[in-house]
């Protein structure tokens, strides 16, 4: 190798590395003042739990008939957002698509961020907290719920090692590189977790093939994680739930709300951080046409699961359809399919769409709607009881979410949130090893 | 305009309850079948034979017959045949042709093909019991010959069950004493021999005692029992306080099979069905010893670490 080749190499990586590892460094006043704000919000969060702990499930909407509410549908859409992980690491990965290196970090975190919170809401619903253990105690393997359980556990834990292994050289880098440019505590920090990488070819080796293998098992893990909490649902008769393809149903609907949490992300962190150079104009067209792609299947399964039931009209299900056609839940059903899918879809598939600014208002609108929809497949099922509803409080007919439950619904969220910003903040949110290997760097160097 | 429209609307709707008020009276009966008379001997037999076919076939939908003066009952909506008003309006010729060509309109269908024309005067025989003005004509066929039975007045005491299982029969003996006290036979005693069933008891029939005051029927063979292989037998006496039961030994025991035996989805967790158990276990297993393999990796990629 010429020593031209060399000099250029290493150029090249020192402007890369200084590139990313920038954001790490810098301090931003609007970082600071975003992370006060979700911290304050969480606060009152807390405080609004508090009441709940101390008054019981009482202070909330729930009721005997409708008792899954915001929480639960709030637990989907975790698990829903949490899927983007999969999608774009493994899946879209493994089929060996280089534009996704930039992106595929946020999307891990994403993704732990997520599925962590997933769990946490959980333990919101319940109205013992106390009694969490004996969910593991007293455990039936028959149990959907231990299914998932069983299943969420898996995916934080996969998607744990997914986010840390392709940070190891970058933590190595970090280790090299930052001392002096910040707090002892944060230097120690990534010293302790760099595992002492140097980046020799047969640590590299064992990366490569751990991570291929962990990407291969996320795939059936993502895909039951999702499965198994559409069967949450699905594995009874109610009108609304009593469908064979919630499977599916629920897992391209967690792709689209997934890009839409993406590109929302991708939006803000390269605004923040300056890295027009790195997540470029050709990311967000390319995250946009896999959003139109899993919108277009997700659209597909939507027609399966409501035309099928509307065409036969079973009394049941008749019930359940006008309710969200043309009954109480029709304006909330129409505005979440027409924000979440329709219009995505419509907007997507012209070029001028498919840019930095409206590829982060559709990802909002998908966000969005995603929270809604996954409120009208929980909520109008329950309302619709089988059992004749006679003789009780007028209450108890309808659900309607109390402020106490929003405001725990949103600091939980919010904590999500926080997460996937301390983790964009305390790591190099674009791997600089994988995009220096992409740029012709020999990365299998000590660098 | 608006009176017209009004005005229009309410002829059409009189015009159209008339029309169903018609329909309702309008039995398609001929004045010849009107008239035509009991054509069975109004006897006994007759009627209990009518009363028989009654239970069957109308007490579904006619319910009791209770003689009232006036039909003052709203529901079911098929008429109490018990009420004397319609006894008096009605010859027995227009009931027998109610009953042969019922009115689909109103309800009442028809049994001229599922009851033979003498069953249908069996039926009018029995209703005519509940008249008690009623005249039965004289030339109503042979009345049979021999002395009307006798009719027992005295008291029944007790009755004594027991069924024999070889022969499959239930013999119900009577215990009574007449007008003066003194022990007497209960002849020509009608006796109801039940058996106790889920919600209720089924009956095996209403037999007359004979000489020896004693009724007899027949018990259904693998009849299902209780799970101790019991029936519970039962007698009555009409208009008497007389009754018995008795648990026996008799029919098909009963096994109950608990739904919670076995290993189900329904069941506790020790009761996993193995396939399930196997499923979960094997798929948690490999994906965990993957989890924790990759954990080691980690391991091995700092045991290469620069010491």
């Amino acid at each position: 190798m010429s020593d031209i080749k060399n000099i250029d190499q290493k150029a090249t990586f020192e402007k890369i590395r200084e590139d990313l590892l920038r954001p790490i460094k810098t301090r931003y006043w609007g970082y600071n003042a975003w992370i006060v704000g979700l911290i304050v919000f969480i606060v009152i969060a807390f405080w609004a739990y508090s009441i709940q702990l101390n008054k019981g499930l009482v202070v909330t909407g729930m009721r005997d008939y409708v008792s899954w509410g915001l929480y639960i549908a709030s637990f989907i859409f975790f698990v829903a957002v949490a899927l983007v992980g999969m999608l774009i690491s493994a899946v879209v990965g493994l089929l060996g698509q280089k534009w996704i290196i930039p992106v595929g970090r946020i999307a891990e975190m994403i993704a732990l961020a997520f599925v962590m919170m997933a769990g946490i809401v959980i333990v919101v619903d319940m109205g013992r907290p106390d009694r969490l253990l004996n969910v593991f105690l007293h455990f039936r393997f028959q149990s959907p719920i231990f299914w998932d359980v069983t299943v969420v556990t898996t995916y934080v834990v996969i998607s744990f090692l997914l986010l840390f292994l392709p940070l190891l050289p970058d933590l190595g880098i970090m280790r090299n590189h930052l001392k002096g440019d910040v707090p002892k505590w944060k230097w120690n920090l990534y010293n302790i977790l760099s595992l002492g990488w140097v980046g020799t070819p047969n640590q590299y080796k064992i990366l490569h093939k751990t991570i291929r293998v962990l990407l291969i098992l996320i795939v059936p893990v993502a895909l039951s994680i999702h499965t198994v909490t559409s069967w949450l649902s699905a594995l009874t008769l109610r009108s609304g739930w009593d469908s064979t393809i919630f499977g599916p149903y629920y897992v391209t609907g967690a792709f689209v709300a997934g890009s839409g949490a993406v590109l929302v992300a991708m939006y803000f962190i390269r605004r923040g951080y300056s890295l027009q150079e790195y997540i470029t104009e050709y990311h967000f067209d390319k995250m946009g046409k896999l959003m139109v792609l899993t919108a277009l299947v997700y659209l597909y399964f939507n027609l399966n699961e409501f035309l099928v039931p509307a065409f036969k009209m079973k009394t049941a299900d008749s019930h359940h359809i006008h309710t969200l056609f043309t009954g109480s839940y029709a304006t909330m059903f129409w505005l979440t399919q027409t924000f979440g899918l329709i219009l995505p879809i419509i907007l997507g598939l012209f070029k001028k769409m498919r840019k930095p600014f409206p590829m982060m208002l559709i990802g909002v609108s998908l966000v969005v709607g995603a929270f809604f929809k996954r409120v009208i497949i929980v909520v109008p099922t329950l309302i619709h009881a089988y059992l004749p509803m006679q003789n009780i409080p007028k209450e108890f007919h309808e659900y309607n979410p109390t402020g106490i439950e929003i405001t725990i619904t949103l600091g939980v969220i919010a904590i999500a949130v926080l997460i996937v910003s301390i983790l964009a903040k305390l790591f190099p949110v674009i791997p600089i090893w994988e995009v220096a290997h992409e740029k012709g760097v020999d990365i299998e160097k000590d660098l | 305009m608006k009176n017209t429209y009004k005005i229009i609307g309410l002829m059409s709707l009189g015009l159209l309850m008339m029309s169903h008020l018609q329909a309702q009276t309008d039995w398609g009966i001929t004045a010849e079948q009107k008239a035509e008379e009991l054509k069975i001997p109004f006897t006994e037999q007759n009627q209990e034979a009518g009363l028989a076919i009654f239970e069957k076939s109308c007490k579904a939908c006619h319910s009791k017959t209770e003689i009232v003066p006036k039909n003052q009952r709203q529901l079911p909506l098929a008429p109490n045949l018990g009420c004397q008003v319609f006894q008096s309006t009605h010859t027995d010729g227009e009931i027998f042709w109610k009953i042969t060509n019922g009115h689909i309109a109103s309800g009442m269908p028809p049994y001229g093909t599922s009851l033979s024309d003498d069953d249908r005067w069996k039926i009018v025989s029995y209703l005519r019991t509940l008249y008690a003005d009623y005249q039965p004509p004289t030339n109503a066929g042979e009345v049979p010959a021999g002395p009307p039975a006798e009719k027992f007045t005295g008291t029944i005491k007790s009755i004594a069950l027991s069924l024999d299982a070889q022969t499959h029969k239930i013999t119900a003996k009577l215990d009574a004493v007449d007008a003066e006290g003194n022990p007497a036979k209960a002849k020509n005693v009608k006796v109801s021999i039940y058996i106790k069933r889920q919600f209720g008891s089924l009956l095996l029939g209403t037999i007359k005692t004979n000489d020896n005051s004693v009724a007899v029927v027949e018990c259904p063979v693998e009849i299902p029992a209780d799970t101790n292989g019991n029936i519970t037998i039962s007698a009555a006496v009409a208009n008497s306080s007389a009754y018995t039961s008795k648990e026996v030994k008799y029919g098909k025991k009963l096994v109950w099979k608990n739904p919670l035996d076995g290993n189900h989805l329904w069941a506790v967790s020790a009761k996993t069905p193995l396939w399930l158990k196997i499923t979960y276990l094997s798929v948690v297993l490999i994906v965990w010893l993957v989890i924790f393999w990759s954990i080691f990796q980690l391991y091995r990629i700092y045991s290469l670490r620069e010491r």
